[in-house]
């Protein structure tokens, strides 16, 4: 790394850690002075960006949504759910960032433990996609469990949709790629491939007797959903 | 069924009111340096966690919470101040440098303030998203649908131009000493 590359890594991303940039540091006098000047300079930046914030502000948040809804219920189950949040927070533990594999093999752990039956409503389905900038543009059938999740570091929906006897795990995710990439583990096999919205994966068990056809299937529930401009 | 249970003891409500205190403040400060105002701030955070309140069953993972957020903020803004982002280099930049209480008054970071507000959005926002809440370039660029260089070039630009404002305070002070 020459100086004016360390430079230029200064000014765009002084937090990112960079072994070949502390052996530069640690070698040019000119430019560890430089990297003191951009330290000192985030420091002003960030004091000038923390505008305060009006007092009772999440208050005022939380009393606007309880005015624009029903009366609030008393809290009784507060501190239990504050136990609750803890254990999902314990297992959402487990969903660090690894390869997009794997990542998506975390959340079928999960679902595994949180699909109920019944079926989810199409609005449900829609509030999902909306987080992706997605939305139905033919029905996905039948679909039974739905979230808003996050997969390699970014918002991904997350279905689970059944088509006759076959259950697969749909994911929307907004990561772009040029190919298709088929990936497969002891228990489930999947397949991703472009959308418009970035990314479609469809995952099926391994154990079916029936070796469905993923790119089919991948490319059905692609054309029924659609990419949204806002 | 575990996800019974959750679902049981975590109300909605109380979901909803440790998604406000947590993430309210960092909302409102980016919405802040979105809108450039206060009040219009102040209505594009209630919008997103009305949003919010409406669509939360939907989120299940809760480590999804803050992006989530920060998306629907975007395109609240997106979709509600689109006009009135055109009158953003209209705030008078007096008014906004003389209310001490609710900003650092060093002279060096009054003059990044009024800077920052000088700026293009295309390089405050990244810088906001990166500065204030430690989001990395990928996210950045994720977000915003760009290459991460072409967000990497912003973030240079955007940091040579509030530099150069501090280096021309310097010797303003120089001149006058
Ligand atoms: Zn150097
Ligand atoms: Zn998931």
């Amino acid at each position: 790394m020459n100086c004016l590359e360390f430079r230029q890594l200064k000014l765009s991303d002084p937090y990112c850690i960079s072994e070949e940039a502390d052996l530069h540091q640690s070698g040019c006098s000119n430019c560890s002075k430089f990297e003191r000047e951009i330290r000192g300079l985030d420091d002003s930046i960030r004091s000038a960006l923390t505008v305060a914030v009006p007092e009772g502000f999440a208050a005022k948040v939380l009393l606007n949504q309880s005015l624009q809804s029903h009366p609030r219920r008393p809290k009784r189950w507060y501190w239990l759910s504050l136990a609750a949040s803890f254990l999902l927070a314990v297992i959402l533990y487990q969903f660090l960032p690894g390869t997009l594999e794997e990542d998506i093999f975390s959340h079928m752990e999960y679902e595994q433990v949180h699909d109920l039956p019944g079926d989810i409503s199409e609005e449900e389905v829609r509030k999902v996609l909306y987080a992706v900038r997605g939305d139905v543009d033919s029905t996905l059938g039948k679909v039974t469990f739905a979230s808003i999740c996050f997969v390699n570091n970014q918002l991904a929906a997350h279905f689970v949709v059944e088509d006759g006897d076959e259950r697969y795990t749909l994911m929307i995710i907004p990561k772009e790629i040029d190919h298709q990439l088929p990936f497969q583990n002891d228990r489930w096999r999947g397949l991703i491939i472009p959308h418009a919205t970035g990314s479609l994966a469809i995952i099926a068990g391994v154990q079916s007797e029936f070796t469905p056809d993923l790119l089919r299937v991948a490319e059905r529930y692609g054309d029924s959903i659609k990419r949204i401009t806002i | 069924m575990p996800g019974k249970v959750y679902e049981d003891m975590a109300s909605k409500e109380a979901r909803y009111e440790n998604l406000v205190n947590a993430y309210s403040p960092w909302l409102y400060r980016y919405a802040y340096w979105l809108s450039g105002e206060k009040s219009a701030a102040e209505d594009l955070v209630q919008e997103t966690f009305l949003r919010a309140w409406r669509f939360l069953d939907s989120l299940k993972d809760e480590a999804a919470a803050k992006s989530w957020l920060t998306t629907i903020l975007r395109r609240e803004n997106a979709r509600l101040y689109e006009r009135k982002r055109l009158q953003y280099s209209d705030v008078d930049m007096d008014s906004i440098s003389s209310e001490t209480k609710d900003f650092d008054a060093r002279p060096e970071v009054s003059a990044l303030r009024i800077a920052l507000k000088g700026l293009q959005d295309k390089y405050r926002e990244p810088l906001v998203l990166q500065v204030l809440e430690g989001y990395t370039l990928n996210e950045i660029a994720q977000m915003f649908e760009l290459p991460s260089n072409t967000v990497a070039t912003r973030l240079h630009r955007a940091r040579q131009k509030l530099r150069a404002v501090l280096q021309g305070d310097e010797s303003e002070n120089r001149k006058r000493r």
